[in-house]
């Protein structure tokens, strides 16, 4: 046999500083090319030169408060969804969880449902007087989306609990029963509200990007990269608990504690994410799971290259959204665009990954 | 001083006491092996030591100090698991797995130096598995899942290495091999407990036997004294024949005629 010395071999690492750094600074030009093709290009032709230089000019306007703060909208909420979706797939051990999988869906969708069907439009309408004027700019079926995603989530943990300890199996079981109770109850307000609110449900839930404010965008900013730097921050921890809990434990890691600030982490992402643009599908399933098969498990590489790779993808996806169905006069909701992309995408590469080999020839 | 001193240990599961009244102290250097039928309780002893289930009553005492003062991190500084298996969907390669062996010795992250990796690397060549290296782990054998676990748990540079069925899932040449080679360990000052169920790799390898029924320690000692006919028969509830294997050791088989 063949002895390999391994001084002289090239040792085949998938995750090293200098490949972390080439690859998110890769994947990061692309994002920045996505948000840059997403903020030029629309329905409305515009003139970036007359846009930059006049700013009470129609193109300017399109542009600032249209184009510019959906783009920065796309990147967040595509970002949060594949970074989450990345790090719950690890922890559930389970390549089907997605961002969504621990009745986050569930509890935004019944919570903005609710918003929707007793006619709140502003958080304002709800709050005393002297909150009101802070409150003005945020939307009521948001902030119930966020606050029932919060809920939901409690509602799982306490639920997915065995023998005082949380079992991935159980959280998941949890989650998946509280999303069919939840699009149960939503079925049942859909049946009692108006055709004008019905509408307004169906496209909520469909997941869209709309036009939030700067204020927003910048929160909904920080709270991501808090969240996402909180997961990948525990990512070589993720790594070993994708191994089993007894894995983890005997190599160290305190399981429950490090399960639970992962999860509250994807929990508040997944939350932030869906309160802004509904339930976006197939971004959290998918990114992470092409990713994986180019770049292998490690989650110290895959969680923040998920993050870029949702963000560009998010931002191309809502590209397509405007220019492609303009001929209609109609927008589709960015999820149904996902999806229908993301859907046969993904089986192709599925159907491509020839199984058992491994790409050792990385960048 | 002792490695391990385990006294009056009662361990179990919340409705389901396994391990009854077990006092025995390992010392630096020892092979032990423990014996006893499915269901004795013998992986819940090694998990109770390593602390990955809580006791129910008794001490646990891990180089001078109770078992639960240790963080888990300064535990697996010192303590190293072999498991029987682990969850391989997740696609690791092979190098990728004995490094996280190093793990607990290194920053939040696990980013291994080159000192960290030649380790690694050395020790898959000692086990001459370092053509698993770039190898994902959802494409390989049992035998060479079990002999990455080993290398893992060997880069942890421990003081004591638990061994739930190190031998399970190999051929006859690699079982003799990986007892061979955690032997050559346990020579070198480290102590190692391994659940095995030939007794005549006990009767080979080990220093010391412990046999396990129903959860109680039906006897312990060394190979020699301990594994008798008598013994083996009362543990395994089965008629048992021995023959002198040479080098003064003796040989155990079941009595086949008298099992039909």
């Amino acid at each position: 046999m063949m002895r390999m010395e391994h001084s002289s071999i090239e040792v085949p690492l998938r995750f090293t500083i200098r490949r972390a750094a080439a690859l998110i600074l890769g994947l990061a030009a692309v994002v920045v090319i996505a948000f840059a093709a997403s903020a030029r290009f629309g329905e409305q032709p515009i003139s970036l030169s007359i846009a930059l230089a006049d700013p009470t000019s129609t193109d300017a306007a399109i542009f600032w408060s249209l184009r510019l703060p959906r783009a920065v909208l796309a990147i967040i909420i595509g970002a949060a969804l594949a970074a989450s979706g990345s790090a719950l797939q690890g922890l559930m051990r389970n390549p089907l969880a997605d961002p969504f999988v621990l009745g986050v869906s569930g509890g935004a969708a019944l919570g903005a449902t609710l918003a929707i069907a007793a006619g709140l439009g502003s958080a304002a309408q709800l709050a005393p007087e002297p909150l009101r004027a802070a409150l003005a700019r945020l939307s009521a079926p948001a902030l119930f989306a966020f606050a029932g995603s919060i809920g939901a989530t409690a509602l799982v943990f306490a639920g997915g609990r065995v023998q005082g300890q949380s079992s991935p199996y159980a959280l998941l079981l949890t989650g998946v029963i509280f999303n069919a109770f939840a699009s149960a109850a939503i079925t049942a307000v859909k049946a009692l509200v108006n055709p004008e609110k019905l509408g307004e449900i169906l496209y909520w839930l469909a997941g869209t990007l709309g036009y939030e404010n700067a204020w927003t965008l910048a929160l909904a900013a920080l709270l991501q990269a808090l969240a996402i730097g909180t997961m990948w921050m525990n990512a070589g921890k993720l790594n070993l608990l994708m191994l089993g809990d007894d894995d983890a434990a005997s190599l160290g890691v305190s399981v429950g504690p490090t399960r639970l600030v992962l999860l509250l982490a994807a929990s508040l992402s997944v939350a932030g994410a869906v309160a802004l643009s509904g339930l976006i599908g197939f971004v959290g399933l998918i990114v992470p799971h092409v990713l994986r098969l180019w770049l292998g498990p490690d989650q110290r590489l895959l969680l923040p290259c998920s993050a870029f790779g949702g963000a560009a993808f998010l931002a191309l996806s809502d590209l397509a959204t405007r220019m492609l169905f303009s001929v209609f006069h109609t927008e589709l909701p960015v999820g149904v665009v996902t999806a229908l992309v993301g859907g046969p995408f993904f089986l192709l590469v599925l159907h491509r990954r020839r199984v058992g080999s491994l790409s050792l020839s990385w960048p | 001083m002792n490695v391990l001193e385990v006294s009056a240990l009662h361990a179990g599961y919340r409705h389901r006491p396994v391990l009854r009244e077990l006092t025995f102290s390992v010392a630096p250097g020892e092979l032990w092996a423990i014996l006893g039928p499915n269901g004795a309780g013998k992986s819940t002893l090694l998990r109770t030591c390593l602390g990955l289930l809580s006791r129910q009553a008794g001490r646990i005492s891990f180089l001078g100090k109770a078992i639960e003062e240790w963080s888990r991190r300064e535990l697996a500084q010192r303590m190293a698991w072999v498991p029987q298996s682990f969850d391989s969907a997740a696609g690791f390669t092979g190098l990728e797995l004995v490094l996280m062996g190093r793990s607990p010795h290194l920053g939040l992250w696990g980013l291994p130096s080159r000192a960290d990796l030649d380790h690694a690397l050395a020790l898959m060549q000692d086990l001459q598995i370092e053509q698993l290296a770039s190898r994902a782990s959802d494409a390989l054998s049992g035998g060479e899942r079990r002999l990455l676990l080993l290398a893992r748990a060997l880069a942890q540079n421990p003081r004591v290495l638990m061994l739930d069925e190190p031998t399970a899932f190999l051929d006859l040449k690699h079982q003799v091999d990986v007892l061979r080679r955690i032997k050559a360990q346990t020579e070198g000052g480290l102590s190692a407990m391994a659940v095995v169920h030939d007794v005549n790799h006990a009767m080979a390898f080990a220093d010391k036997v412990l046999l396990l029924k129903d959860g109680a320690m039906l006897a312990c000692g060394s190979p020699g004294s301990t594994l008798t006919t008598q013994a083996l028969e009362r543990l395994y509830d089965l008629p048992i024949a021995s023959a002198d294997a040479g080098e003064g050791r003796k040989f155990f088989a079941p009595r086949f005629a008298q099992v039909r």
